[in-house]
Parts: C-alpha cells; sequence; structure tokens
C-alpha cells in the first residue's frame, strides 16, 4: 500500500506514525491519480457493494429489454373500448370515450384510428380521426373522438386509418 | 489484480475535504456515502429537465433492443471519459474511473427511477418492458450528472493532476466530444430539430454550418473565456482545432440523434444532412465549451 495513503484507523496503535497522525495534504492522490482501475485508499465493502448492485440493476435491465426484445414477435394488435354509456354532448359536440389498446408486442408511431358512425343500411354518417404519437406494446390510450352528430342511435366501430412500425 | 479488488476495513479514516490542510479525518464510509450523495444530487441537477421532457417517455417505447443495449455500453464508455476529468469523489485519489463510471450508471438508475415514480411516469400499470427502457434511457443523462457532479456542485481542486496525463490533441477531443454529449442531451430528445431542418432551404443549412464552425472559433479563442491553449500536436493551429472540433461535433449531432430513434441508415440524406447541422449547431458550441473548460 502506498505509505502516504491515510488508511489506519485513528484509534489504532498505528494511529501515531506519522503518516497516520499527520496525513500527507494529496492523501496519495497525486499517485492514485494516475490509475484508471486501483483506488487509494481501496474503497469499503460499502463502495463494493454499490459497484455490484449498481452492474446487477444495469445487467438485468439490459437483459430485460433484449429478452423481451426479441422473445416477442407478435405483430401490432389494437383492441378497442367504445363507452356507449359515457357518451355525452359537450361544448356543442358529441364525445365518444375509447380506450385504446396495442396488445401486440410492437410499439408504433404516428398511429391513427377512425370512429366511424355508421346509419342502420350501413352508409357512413360521420368519421372522426384521432392521432397518436407513439403507441407502446401493451399500453393503453385513452382518448375521446368528437362529433357533430348524435352518436347514440348509430352503429360505432373504430377502424385502423394507419401507422408506421419503427 | 490483488490491489484493483482491495477492500479498506470499515474503521479505515481518511482526510475529507478540497484538499486544505485544515480538512477533517473522516471514516471512510462516511466519506464513500458522501460521494454517492454527491452523485446522486449531480444525476438529478442535470437530468431533471430531461425526466421532465415528454419525448424522453415516448422515445423509450418505440427505440429497438439492440439499440438501448448499445446506448447502455456507450454510456459506459462516456461516463468513463467524464470520470477521468471530474467525477464524483473530490479526492482524485479516491477515483477510479472505470469503476466510477459503473457506480454513477447505478445512481442514474436509482435518482431516474425515484423522479419518475414520483412523477407518476412509472406506474404499476406500465409494461414491465417499457419500465426498464425508460429507466435505462433516463439513467444516460442522469449518469453523466452523476460522473460531473463535482464539477456542476463544486468541491474539486485538483483534477487537473488527471489532465497531465493525456497529450493536448487528445484532451482536446475527448473534451468537444464530452461537451458536445453533456450539453446537448437535453435538446436531442426533442421533435424541433426536425421541425426546424426540414424547414431549411440548403442556403440556410450552408449558413448555420458556416456559423456554427464561426461561434466556436469566437468562443475558443476570441472571446477570452479562459486562456486558450496554443499547446498541441496536430490540433496546434487554431483553425484546424476548430475545423476537426466541428466535425467531432457533428459526429456527437448524428450518434445523438440515431440515440433517440431519428436517423438511421435508411434514413435519406436530404431530411438527415439538416437534422445533423441543426443539432451541430448545439453540440458545436457546447463542444467549444468543453475546451475552454479543460
Amino acid at each position: 500500500m502506498n505509505p502516504r495513503t491515510v488508511q489506519t484507523p485513528v484509534d489504532s496503535p498505528a494511529a501515531d506514525s506519522p503518516a497516520a497522525a499527520a496525513p500527507s495534504a494529496d492523501g496519495g492522490d497525486v499517485d492514485a491519480a494516475r490509475s484508471t482501475v486501483a483506488q487509494d485508499p481501496p474503497p469499503t465493502w460499502i463502495e463494493w457493494g454499490v459497484r455490484a448492485v449498481s452492474f446487477a440493476l444495469v445487467a438485468a435491465l439490459v437483459t430485460y429489454v433484449l429478452v423481451t426484445g426479441f422473445r416477442s414477435n407478435d405483430p401490432p394488435t389494437f383492441e378497442f373500448d367504445i363507452d356507449r354509456a359515457a357518451i355525452e354532448q359537450r361544448d356543442g359536440s358529441w364525445v365518444v370515450p375509447v380506450v385504446m389498446r396495442n396488445a401486440g408486442d410492437v410499439s408504433v408511431t404516428d398511429f391513427e384510428a377512425d370512429l366511424v358512425v355508421a346509419a342502420a343500411d350501413g352508409s357512413i354518417v360521420e368519421r372522426n380521426t384521432v392521432h397518436v404519437e407513439i403507441f407502446g406494446h401493451g399500453a393503453s390510450v385513452d382518448t375521446e373522438f368528437r362529433l357533430t352528430v348524435d352518436p347514440r342511435a348509430h352503429n360505432l366501430a373504430v377502424d385502423i386509418a394507419s401507422y408506421q412500425l419503427p | 489484480m490483488a490491489r484493483i479488488l482491495a477492500v479498506s476495513p470499515l474503521g479505515a479514516t481518511v482526510r475529507d475535504g478540497d484538499g486544505d490542510d485544515d480538512d477533517d479525518v473522516s471514516p471512510l464510509w462516511v466519506v464513500e456515502l458522501r460521494d454517492l450523495a454527491r452523485g446522486f444530487c449531480g444525476a438529478l441537477f442535470l437530468a431533471m429537465p430531461l425526466l421532465y421532457t415528454l419525448e424522453m417517455w415516448e422515445r423509450a417505447r418505440a427505440i429497438p433492443a439492440w439499440d438501448i443495449a448499445l446506448i447502455v455500453i456507450l454510456t459506459y464508455f462516456g461516463n468513463v471519459g467524464f470520470a477521468l476529468f471530474n467525477g464524483f469523489k473530490n479526492r482524485p485519489g479516491r477515483r477510479t474511473a472505470w469503476l466510477d463510471a459503473l457506480t454513477a450508471m447505478g445512481i442514474g438508475l436509482v435518482a431516474s427511477a425515484i423522479t419518475l415514480v414520483l412523477i407518476a411516469r412509472v406506474t404499476l400499470g406500465l409494461p414491465h418492458t417499457t419500465v426498464a427502457r425508460l429507466l435505462l434511457l433516463e439513467m444516460v443523462p442522469a449518469s453523466f450528472g452523476a460522473s460531473l457532479a463535482v464539477n456542476q456542485l463544486g468541491g474539486d481542486r485538483r483534477s487537473r493532476a488527471l489532465r497531465d496525463d493525456y497529450s493536448p490533441d487528445v484532451r482536446k477531443l475527448l473534451a468537444t466530444t464530452l461537451g458536445a454529449l453533456m450539453f446537448s442531451f437535453n435538446i436531442a430528445p426533442t421533435v424541433e430539430t426536425q421541425i426546424i431542418g426540414n424547414a431549411m432551404s440548403w442556403w440556410h443549412t450552408t449558413g448555420v454550418v458556416l456559423f456554427s464552425v464561426a461561434v466556436s472559433y469566437l468562443m475558443v479563442f476570441i472571446a477570452n473565456f479562459a486562456d486558450s491553449h496554443p499547446d498541441g500536436g496536430v490540433l496546434r493551429s487554431r483553425w484546424v482545432e476548430t475545423l476537426v472540433a466541428y466535425i467531432v461535433s457533428l459526429a456527437v449531432s448524428a450518434a445523438l440523434l440515431w440515440m433517440f430513434g431519428y436517423v438511421d441508415l435508411t434514413t435519406p440524406l436530404h431530411l438527415a444532412v439538416p437534422w445533423v447541422v441543426v443539432m451541430g449547431y448545439a453540440t458545436t458550441l457546447a463542444g467549444a465549451a468543453g475546451r475552454l473548460i479543460v
């Protein structure tokens, strides 16, 4: 060990030594600064423990991301839940709450979905579009479609207009 | 190897402070906890704007798994670079760049996790893989903050000892890279770079290139913020240093845009070039600031 290092407990017998009683101004810093792997004085178990935990955390997260990223190959699959009971008129528009979920294993960007309001004979009464910048896999998005007509007497369906794969 | 893996007893004591003669002698474990606290505060100090940035939360979901792994590896080496110049320990003798970089990443991870939970960006309803990606991405700036804690929040008097180990050219290139990386990280995830780049003509792009180089020269050699260093080998000439630094800054710019999934090898050049140049404006200024600091 570098003799200039102040590593001796103050209350130990060696504390009477000049090095311990009067630690050098640099405490071995200048010489130790040349090393990028060893430090002076060596760390305690606390610092080693923090290093070990840090490595374990980072390695575990990276491994998990890699494993899930390559094991999961289901294409984007979207589920829509139209809450007909919660349809209401607000600020002059009819608001239809919809919960959208990306049930696949792939995130998409620039996702666009249309709420299609259709009459009983199948003719389209109105269509409204929402845009989601990034739709992560497994993510749910609560959104609202705004319509000019009362949709309660019509058939409602959500169509996927477009999205981009990453 | 034995020296690398050496362990001090918990009762060991060490001088703690900024190197003055009146520094206290403290138990080493207390000093280590102070170092960790310093790194933790530095991580939050630098990363806070990005912890509150929408694009960071969203890009984490879209970046491919391999890219995340590569980003983490590059982050480790970036932290080694920061730790060589700075670190979160106030005594150079207790710094070990290759291992402190690892600790900085752990600190950044924990600091990011706590903040993201507290601001409800990480919740129980979020898919686990999204949480993992988000934490790893936010860890990048937070770990840089931890590795720069002493520089950000004071407490260093003798990091110059390290600088003597590197040639002026290496120092300048490293400082340009690290400065560009640190100061431009707040801009990189935002879409504004693409919005600006898409709106620019080739005249604008050329103007930004010339102005970036001119401001870099102005900042380092004219404005006298600090003594400019005439030393150096290949980079002894001011204009050579400025141009090489600009190329390095553009490389950092491209790397940051790749990191957040904005450019890759399939991106058309007519889009990628203006984006890299616009981002390069920021990285050039930041790289010049980095060269002033060393």
